[in-house]
């Protein structure tokens, strides 16, 4: 177990150092100089030539990357090109707002999800099966921002109950929970409920039974014990999905997180703003990756053995 | 009584999209205490649905109609709290392919001993238990074994392990469907041999389900031979194999490969077991057998003890007298 | 040619997928005709005024007919789930077709490149992606397929790696075949229902991930009478104007739906005969 927790966290820090090159690369890989980003048409040249020395850019790339790897493992991720204001403390502010929206979204999306679609498994066939995977299908052929938009419409314009931008109270968190979650609930009852369907047709199940156990215990100690294996790793990876939804949610409801700073700073090609936005998210997608094939190694005995003796 | 369990006019149909399809039709047997009973046909006979119907394993989607008379009580009309109790205690099941039949995620011995704690509380018998299992079915390391995963053991230890699961109540009957399919030859003695000695200790009955011929001779006391979920024939094992009767079974025997210097072919036997959906009159085995009548394609033939504890399904009086 | 009347009379979805689809694309095509007015004739006079005969959705802030908008960005949804597609098809069967064939070296390159794109989910990808090629509509159509190649290289290379080692592919290099020979008449064939499958999943996803980046503003810009666009600018007049977003909301909705029914009925036809094989 040691071994493979070791290996994976190796693979995931090669990934990151990877991307990182990637989103490095990407201020040079527009169009034009750099420089012209950083500077007004109007500036003289000398002024560029000021600048560019300034910020590294007459350096050879591989010592620029090397600069810039260092300065983001001070803490330092540069200066916003439009506010003139340090990217990490804009960071320090936005980032919680974004885990905390992220984080009350995944939640919702799983504690409904989850429970809905492990009833909607043993009441097979039933009008309650049935009946939830018709709405949830439906849900997820809605974009999110167009649920957005309705249940502003619905409960902001026109009933007039909850707030539609902001997020200062418990009540700004609803609707772009909802928002976010509403989608993401189909995909999750999908998933558990499939999950516990092929649990239940496994020969082990009958064993239980063949045994004299009886219904509750088989259900509990066997088909559920073995399914939540695969729910809790769909938990982690879902995280980046919430991520993108977030985003998108962000900039409707007028949330101060990543996401608004993001899209702002690409329209207004603040480039080490989205640099530092892109290499966050990454990190993190890759982190939920690493830590879902943990908990499997961890809970799954077969994973465990076959990965210790290299085999993957 | 020495019978222990009766299967009275058994007909099971799997309700599918075209009507019912007839997997068992009035089954009649009877397994005595202690005995090992073979229940012989090919693929898809119905011998498992026998199997599973008595331990009310099957999945809901079929329709059941007859009884399953166990110390005199009708397994079907028990009530789902009566039939967890009979499961295990009293009747045991293993499966064709233990890795599948065991739960990954729990070493062997606790299942096993999940099995004897529904009988003892005492956490130090139950421990005396599990090691005494594990050696009576000739599990080595006992100790340690105990400790393993399921993918950790060979194909021939999971077998034991399940077998050593269902023993562990003391069943009087243990059903074993196709328990050495998946297990390579040499490893298949050996369970063959174990399933004897613990029937010979412990005194379970063994309905064993199986399509080889071979683990037929070593163990069974009785035989009976199913075609297209009826029984065909049935006899003491001796019988079955010197004097069988039945057109179905002729051509069973026939198609035996036996170690002696003939050379040939190997007798096959033309046609498909039919697919019954629906109504049908008639003997199952007409469109297959080379002496069939015209009445085998009308009128459904019944059980006849030809000789005492030898029974035939079949019309033709030659069939019957010429043995 | 009767089996395939058989099955698409059988199968639900195939068949209102299909008929949904096929409507789609004939508005597509026939916007021209059937709309009464341009996506950007702008009247002063009629501006956020309510679905009426003469403006069956309405108008939005600039006079604008809602109802014909509504129409033209039927193009641009297709555009963007022909488009789209072909690319990421293109890349992916490519790439997945060499690395499953040609193995060791070149796979590692391109399952690496694979998981790469795979290591920030989609929409933040192509924002990323977005920020250095510029806006624009067909800008987000390059960034969500070159991040959502990687899906049909994975299952292309899956295919091909199983199959390069069947009998009548050494047959064929024994009678000197050459390998892109190989791969287009016999390695390709076999790949396409599963192709297939993938591209009815893609066109929806395509579609609402373009749109999202529309819809942020990254994508297609005004005039454009984009759904997601629409939607975006629907936001300030909920209040006076909910038509706005109704409208373009529902037309989406509509596509996606209809996409995915398409792509439920493929796959019931197409997977029996997967797993068979």
């Amino acid at each position: 177990m040691l071994t493979y927790t070791a290996r994976r966290l190796l693979q995931g820090i090669l990934l990151v150092i990877v991307v990182s090159i990637l989103v490095f690369s990407m201020l040079h890989l527009m169009p034009g100089d750099p420089v012209e980003l950083i500077t007004d048409r109007k500036v003289p040249p000398e002024v560029k030539a000021e600048m560019k020395r300034q910020y590294g850019l007459d350096l050879p790339l591989h010592q620029q990357y090397l600069r810039w790897v260092k300065n983001i493992l001070r803490g330092d991720f540069g200066v916003s090109i439009r506010s003139k204001t340090s990217v990490a403390a804009t960071f320090k502010h936005r980032i919680p707002v974004t885990l905390k929206l992220t984080g009350t979204a995944l939640l919702v999306e799983f504690l409904i999800g989850v429970p809905l679609g492990l009833l909607a498994a043993y009441k097979k066939d039933s009008f309650f099966d049935r009946a939830v995977i018709t709405t949830s299908l439906l849900f997820a052929a809605l974009p999110s921002f167009w649920i957005a938009v309705m249940l502003i419409m619905v409960f902001g314009v026109h009933l007039r109950i909850l707030p539609l931008s902001g997020f200062s109270s418990a009540k700004h968190y609803i609707l772009p929970v909802l928002s976010i979650a509403l989608g993401g609930i189909a995909g999750m009852l999908r998933m558990a409920k499939s999950e516990v369907l092929d649990v239940l047709n496994e020969r082990f199940v009958f064993t239980a039974y063949a045994k004299g156990l009886d219904k509750r215990t088989v259900l509990v100690k066997h088909v559920l014990y073995n399914s939540i294996i695969l729910i809790l790793v769909m938990f982690f990876l879902s995280l980046p999905w919430i991520i993108s939804g977030a985003v998108i949610i962000e900039n409707i409801f007028v949330i101060p997180g990543m996401g608004g700073l993001m899209t702002q700073a690409i329209i207004n090609q603040d480039m080490f703003v989205v640099q530092g936005c892109v290499l966050i998210i990454s990190i993190l997608t890759v982190l939920s990756n690493i830590l879902a094939d943990l908990l499997i190694a961890a809970l799954d005995p077969r994973i465990r053995v076959s990965l210790s003796e290299g085999e993957s | 009584m020495n019978t222990l369990l009766e299967l009275k006019d058994l007909s099971i149909d799997y309700l599918v999209k075209d009507g019912k399809l007839s997997a068992v039709n009035s089954l009649n047997l009877s397994i005595n205490r202690g005995e090992i009973f073979a229940l012989v046909g090919e693929s898809g006979c119905g011998k498992t649905t026998v199997a599973f119907s008595i331990m009310r394993l099957l999945q809901g989607n079929e329709q059941t109609s007859g009884e399953i008379l166990f110390e005199g009580e009708d397994l079907l009309t028990l009530e789902d709290g009566r039939i967890e109790k009979i499961r295990g205690k009293h009747i045991g099941m293993i499966f064709q392919n233990p890795l599948d039949s065991l739960n990954p995620v729990y070493t062997s011995g606790n299942q096993v001993a999940e099995a004897i704690l529904l009988d003892e509380k005492d956490k130090h018998v139950v421990m005396e238990k599990l090691l005494k299992l594990y050696e009576d079915v000739r599990i080595p390391d006992a100790p340690e074994r105990i400790h393993s995963y399921p993918h950790e053991l060979s194909g021939g230890m999971r077998q034991r392990v399940m077998i050593a699961m269902m023993l562990s109540r003391n069943p009087q009957l243990l059903i074993a469907d196709e328990p050495t399919t998946a297990l390579d030859v040499t490893v298949e003695a050996q369970i063959l041999k174990l399933l004897k000695e613990l029937r010979d200790d412990y005194g379970s009955a063994i309905l064993l389900i199986t399509h080889n011929f071979g683990i037929v001779a070593e163990l069974a006391d009785r035989v009976g031979i199913m075609y297209a979920g009826e029984l065909v024939e049935l006899a003491d094992v001796v019988e079955i194999f010197h004097h069988p009767v039945h057109p179905y079974s002729k051509a069973l025997m026939a198609s035996l490969p036996r170690m002696t210097k003939e050379e040939g072919r190997l007798a096959t036997l033309d046609g498909t077991v039919p697919r019954i959906i629906g109504e049908f009159k008639g003997c199952r085995f007409s469109n297959r057998c080379a002496l069939a009548q015209k009445r085998c394609f009308v009128d459904t033939p019944s059980l006849l003890e030809i000789r005492p504890g030898h029974f035939v399904q079949c019309h033709n009086e030659e069939v019957l007298r010429g043995y | 040619m009767n089996e395939i009347l058989y099955i698409y009379k059988k199968n639900r979805y195939l068949r209102m997928g299909t008929i949904m689809v096929g409507f789609l694309v004939l508005v597509a095509i026939f916007a021209h005709v059937i709309a009464p007015f341009d996506y950007d004739e702008a009247n002063r006079d009629v501006r956020l005024e309510p679905p009426s005969s003469d403006h069956w959705f309405g108008t939005d802030e600039f006079g604008r007919d809602v109802f014909s908008r509504v129409l033209y960005g039927s193009r641009i949804a297709l555009r963007v789930a022909i488009l789209g597609v072909s690319i990421q098809v293109l890349i992916g069967v490519t790439l997945g077709l060499i690395s499953g064939y040609f193995g060791r070296v070149t796979d590692q390159i391109v399952s690496f490149l694979a998981d790469l794109t795979w290591s920030l989910p989609p929409i933040i990808m192509s924002m990323a992606v977005i920020s250095i090629i510029g806006k624009g509509l067909d800008n987000t159509i390059i960034a969500i397929s070159v991040v959502s190649w990687a899906q049909y290289a994975r299952v292309v290379r899956a295919k091909t790696s199983s199959l390069k080692n069947m009998a009548f592919v050494e047959t064929a290099l024994a009678y000197n075949e050459s390998h892109p020979s190989i791969l287009f008449r016999y390695i390709l064939p076999n790949t396409i229902p599963s192709i297939i499958v993938l591209v009815s999943l893609s066109i929806p996803n395509t579609i609402m991930s373009t749109t999202a980046l529309s819809f942020l503003g990254l994508g297609a810009q005004p005039p454009s009478p984009d759904w997601g666009l629409a939607l975006s600018s629907s936001i300030l007049y909920l209040l006076n104007a909910p038509w706005l977003a109704v409208f373009p909301g529902i037309a989406l909705v509509y596509t996606v739906f209809a996409f995915n029914l398409l792509g439920e009925g493929l796959r019931d036809l197409l997977d029996p005969r997967l797993r068979a094989r």
